[in-house]
């Protein structure tokens, strides 16, 4: 009974609740709502930005905008921000790791670990909301903690900024800094993430709906990125009033293109066909909205798992209906296009000014690229042997002095097997557009002559293709030693030991010990990435006082040892050379100034 | 034309060996080696050419065969040869000279009537400072200076050299012969460096005439035509120079040895009366050659007229796409640094019928070995050439690294049909194998969109940002009807115009992806009087 009446209080209480749902009759966001949200908003800052976040579960998952985290490695544009703090609203402060971002929808999954737990926020239906709906934005605009901004929902179907989904608009304020902050509704429930403004307007602000951020969420938890299913084929445009009236079809979803031997070729599909149904559900997009949705709809299935379709076929009047059984694929990886940096990693060698990425099927529609095998060019510096060469972005190598090299790994065997030699001139076919060439790569060996051992610790070994290709692009002649394998120390003029967590087993490894040791004796340049600078402090006879760096977490071992521990991001001192290895950039400086001073020992 | 004395200080400086005694009489040349000189000497007997100056000097000095012969066969050839063993006296000299202001008068004559100098004046008069008797004229430095103009048509259109914006409203004035004219500006063409100015009169001019032009070789005589007034600081001579080169480039430009800085505009003649060029602002002499179909499209476009269609007809092609060869495979190939490389040959062209196929290296044209390298063997080959339909060529090819000869004939090239479809507000056009490769374009079996009429059914997408229809779509289907060539697309047209129907149903490839759009036939420019 005492239940009972409990519930029945309670589901009054609720009811009571449920008739406060519409706004209040005055302007003022009521205090109890902002005492409710402020502790969940949290400001975000990194090396190269800052944003705003907010809290989702009491454990310290937050979300927060794809481009507040993202890292700024030209390279690899899968990384993020290396250094990434988390600023409650009571200014506590916390270091975070990014789980996932993406940046098209433009969504960040971070975590911390606060030893307490936090307030996290309510979720609104973001699915059914109104035009014209009071919101308020709780973010950092321009450095601004805790900032609420106020106003309604100007649009709740955005297309037009060309994201993948589709977008609220907003007029409360929104200004650089409340990226990934939420927008709340009247009940200080999460609508959405704010993402974007439009610069020089006024009051035109964009939020991502919280129901694609929380599909996100659960893609970054489970795979650390968003796995996306491939929608077979194109449905680019959406049935607008003219284009239904030509096709005299008033419902449907239609098939734009298709390419040729595509999986959706395959299963029977082709442009022109109107999709009537999906999967038995009927299915239509008369606005650009319902066909994003209906995009959005089929991509965050699970790949692998089989879609039907009903489609109309044929002229109008005297159409037939067809039913297509198509397998989802998994999407390959985009590249950079839109709002996208791309996932697909670049591997450069510097010295030859040559980039080369996976081709993907976006990236032949996108750039009207050939069937071709071959990788891509995304990076050829005027000025440089691949400039030179003639080479442009986006041409597609197919093969090395002859040798086929349908993706990266076989191009970078083929092209290394030629810088290894030396050889003078590395013959590249290029196809371009519809004409094919050969031409011929002549690189500058700089470090010619030069012997060069680079120690790979036995596991986790960052970096090592980096310095591996980059050296050898250079001409140097490299010797890969793995650790604990007695070397001849005297047959090398640099000894290189590469960073990593595994690095810190060779702290204690005596044969790169006594190598380090006999080379160092010798007048031979030794450098360390990362970890491995503590190596060097074991090793070299007569240390104290020499300028080293190394990771932050070991620096310690490096001061105990007495050295002058610095911790730039390359530090020289006489022949001894290390890095921090924090990042890309940090090991290409590095590696730089190890040319430079290998060069000068020659 | 006036001919006033010519200054010594004008005089072509003339290399001293070869001067003896004909120091006086300013006759000499530039760039003929004594030994040529020599042979030149012992092997002319009889007049090499018989030419218009040749004939003036003849009369002026009475038969005296040695001097004669030479210095025919030296003005002829191209630079007068006069390593005279005995040196002609004073009296001859002087009538030596004078023939030779003669005929170089009788040169710029034809030219004469077509020259027009072109003043501009900012409304502000130029300073005039009295020091100690003394009155300095100081020109404004915002005045742009004096340059020769052409007359190009009998309706008073000029060229000059330079860039004078048609809306800036200097105030021009144009002289021809003794009468002052104003003109303005009404056409620029960045790429030549050069204006077209409309005269602001009745008044029928003598257009001078472009067909007939020469070149002018290392040591070859030339005349510099400046048109002059007696304000400014020219003087309307004839200047006699001396070609000492031609610098390569998109045109070729003579270079003299005279200093042309202050000449810009002139027309310069060969001895003959024939049109070498024209002096531009870069001090070099623009080829007639090389400029004249330029120049004919330029003086179209002002004048709106068509260019005569026959020009365009003759004008050969070859159907072939080169790509110079990149420095460090010719190197490690071992091929000739001015090998171009094959890229296609299109279907139906010279060029294929020749058996030229992607792949070969074109390493001669026309028996010789290409000398070129790099962009400029491909300037060259496309515009130096000025093939003409009909012509026969040879190429050799390397192929497999064997040398291979190929035959074949310039044809005219194939003019891709234009449609202008108002209806829709398209423009379109066909597609040829050459359009298909150089812009790779999806499919050729449709018609290219070359421009979307604003406003029109095929731009109002209803959204700022993109037009339905955008330049480079290749349209397919039209009302579900294929397109794959104009004639098929204007047919559909038609039809469409026929039987008015409110929407239309076009699919497209815009890249590699196909499209559809439906295109509302009733938006559009509305007709006023249907308006009720």
């Amino acid at each position: 009974m005492k239940r009972l009446q409990y519930l029945l209080v309670a589901s009054l209480g609720a009811a009571v609740a449920h008739a406060q749902q519409p706004a209040p009759a005055s302007e003022d966001i009521p205090d109890d709502i902002v005492r409710k949200v402020d502790p969940s908003v949290v400001a975000i800052q990194h090396e190269t930005a800052a944003g705003s976040g907010f809290i989702i579960t009491p454990d310290g998952y937050l979300l927060s905008n794809g481009h507040v985290v993202r890292g700024s490695d030209e390279e690899d544009p899968t990384q993020p921000a290396k250094s990434i703090t988390v600023i409650l609203n009571d200014e506590q402060k916390f270091p975070a790791k990014v789980v996932g971002f993406s940046l098209d929808p433009d969504v960040a999954l971070l975590k911390i670990d606060p030893g307490h737990s936090l307030r996290p926020v309510e979720f609104a239906d973001s699915r059914h909301v109104q035009i014209g709906q009071r919101c308020f934005a709780v973010g950092m605009p321009l450095g601004l903690k805790r900032t609420f901004t106020g106003g309604i929902l100007s649009n709740v179907d955005r297309t037009d900024l060309g994201t993948e989904t589709k977008v609220f608009q907003t007029d409360a304020a929104i200004n650089p800094g409340n990226s990934g902050g939420p927008l709340f509704d009247h009940n200080g429930r999460v609508l959405g993430i704010n993402t974007y403004a439009r610069s020089g307007a006024n009051n035109l602000g964009f939020t991502i709906p919280i129901h694609v951020a929380l599909t996100l969420k659960d893609h970054f938890l489970a795979h650390g990125r968003f796995v996306r299913s491939d929608l077979p084929c194109y449905t680019t445009c959406e049935l607008y009033a003219e284009l239904a009236r030509a096709l005299q079809a008033e419902r449907g979803v239609l098939v734009s293109a298709v390419l040729p031997r595509s999986a959706a070729d395959k299963a029977g599909l082709r442009a022109g066909d109107i999709i009537v149904a999906t999967d038995g559900q009927s299915t239509s997009a008369r606005t650009r909205a319902e066909l994003l949705d209906y995009n959005w709809g089929v991509n965050t299935r699970k790949p692998g798992s089989q879609i039907s379709f009903t489609v109309l076929r044929g002229s109008p009047g005297a159409r037939q209906t067809h039913t297509i059984q198509a397998q989802l694929q998994t999407m390959e990886l985009l590249p950079r296009y839109g709002f996208h940096a791309g996932e697909i990693v670049e591997h450069r060698y510097d010295v030859l000014g040559l980039g080369v990425r996976q081709v993907v099927t976006a990236s032949r529609i996108l750039h009207r690229l050939p069937e071709a095998d071959g990788v891509l060019v995304s990076t050829a510096r005027q000025g440089d042997p691949a400039g030179k060469a003639g080479l442009k972005g986006n041409d597609i190598l197919t093969h090395v002095a002859g040798k086929p090299t349908p993706d990266v790994a076989a191009f970078q065997r083929e092209l290394e097997v030629h810088l290894a030699r030396g050889a003078k001139a590395i013959e590249l076919t290029v196809v371009r557009g519809r004409s094919t060439r050969v031409t011929a790569l002549a690189p500058f060996y700089g470090l010619r002559n030069i012997r060069i051992a680079l120690v790979i610790p036995a596991r986790d070994a960052e970096h090592v293709d980096l310095l591996r290709r980059e050296l050898l692009a250079g001409g140097a002649t490299l010797a890969v030693v793995a650790p604990n394998t007695p070397t001849d120390g005297s047959r090398h003029d640099v000894i290189l030991l590469a960073g990593g967590p595994g690095a810190r087993d060779l702290w204690t490894d005596a044969e790169t010990l006594r190598l380090v040791k006999e080379a160092h004796a010798a007048g031979k340049v030794v450098a360390a990435v990362g970890p491995s600078a503590v190596v060097l402090a074991n090793a070299i006879v007569g240390i104290e006082g020499k300028k080293l760096t190394t990771t932050k977490a070991d620096s310690a071992e490096i001061i105990r040892r007495k050295a002058n521990y610095t911790g730039k991001p390359v530090e020289t001192d006489g022949k001894v050379v290390t890095t921090t290895g924090f990042d890309r950039a940090t090991v290409r400086d590095f590696l730089k100034t190890l040319d430079r001073i290998a060069r000068a020992n020659r | 034309m006036n001919l006033g004395l010519i200054p010594p200080s004008l005089w072509p400086r003339l290399p001293r060996r070869v001067l003896h005694d004909a120091d006086a009489t300013g006759v000499g040349h530039a760039g003929i080696s004594e030994a040529e000189t020599n042979d030149m000497i012992t092997n002319s007997r009889t007049p090499v050419v018989n030419v218009p100056h040749v004939r003036a000097l003849r009369k002026a000095i009475g038969p005296n065969p040695p001097v004669l012969w030479m210095l025919a066969a030296g003005l002829a050839v191209g630079g007068g040869g006069c390593a005279t063993r005995r040196a002609p006296s004073p009296l001859e000299g002087q009538a030596l000279f004078a023939a030779l202001q003669q005929a170089v008068g009788a040169a710029g004559k034809k030219a004469e009537p077509s020259l027009a100098l072109v003043k501009s004046e900012k409304s502000t008069p130029p300073t005039r400072r009295t020091v100690g008797g003394v009155t300095f004229v100081m020109r404004n430095p915002a005045d742009i200076s004096p340059s020769g103009g052409i007359l190009l048509t009998p309706r008073g259109h000029v060229l000059v050299p330079g860039v004078i914006k048609p809306d800036q409203d200097d105030r021009l004035t144009v002289v021809v012969g003794e009468t002052e004219h104003v003109a303005r500006s009404i056409k620029v063409d960045d790429t030549l460096g050069m204006t077209i100015l409309k005269v602001d009169s009745d008044e029928a001019f003598e257009a001078l005439d472009l067909a007939d032009g020469a070149d002018l070789a290392v040591g070859e005589w030339a005349v510099v035509l400046k048109p002059t007034d007696e304000d400014s600081a020219f003087q309307k001579l004839s200047l006699l120079a001396v070609c000492q080169g031609e610098k390569a480039g998109r045109y070729r430009r003579f270079l003299l040895n005279q200093p042309l800085a202050s000449s810009a505009g002139a027309l310069v003649v060969n001895l003959s009366g024939q049109v070498v060029g024209v002096v531009d602002k870069t001090s070099g002499v623009l080829s007639i050659n090389d400029v004249r179909e330029d120049l004919q499209r330029f003086l179209a476009d002002a004048t709106g007229e068509r260019l005569p269609d026959e020009e365009l007809q003759k004008k050969g092609w070859l159907g072939a796409v080169f790509e110079p060869v990149n420095k460090e495979y010719a190197r490690a190939r071992n091929l000739p640094s001015s090998a171009l490389l094959v890229l296609h040959a299109a279907r139906n062209s010279p060029a294929a019928a020749a058996g030229m196929r992607a792949g070969d290296w074109v390493v001669g044209l026309n028996g010789k070995p290409l000398r070129l390298s790099g962009a400029l063997a491909l300037e060259y080959f496309s515009k130096s050439l000025r093939p003409r339909a009909g012509e026969p060529f040879g190429v050799t090819v390397l192929r497999h690294g064997k040398p291979v000869e190929l035959k074949g004939t310039y044809t005219k090239a194939p003019q891709p049909k234009t449609l202008r479809a108002e209806d829709l507000g398209v423009t379109v056009t066909g597609i040829t194998d050459s359009m298909l490769f150089s812009q790779n374009l999806g499919t050729e079996h449709g018609v290219l969109v070359t421009e979307v009429h604003r406003g029109s059914p095929a731009a109002n997408s209803g959204s700022a940002r993109q037009t339905l229809i955008v330049n480079k779509d290749i349209i397919v289907e039209l009302a579900g009807q294929p397109t794959p060539t104009i004639a098929a697309f204007g047919k559909v047209l038609e039809t469409i115009r026929r039987d008015r129907p409110p929407v239309v149903l076009v699919k497209y490839y815009r890249g590699w992806l196909t499209g559809y759009a439906g295109l509302n036939l009733t938006l559009g420019e509305q007709n006023p009087a249907s308006q009720e």
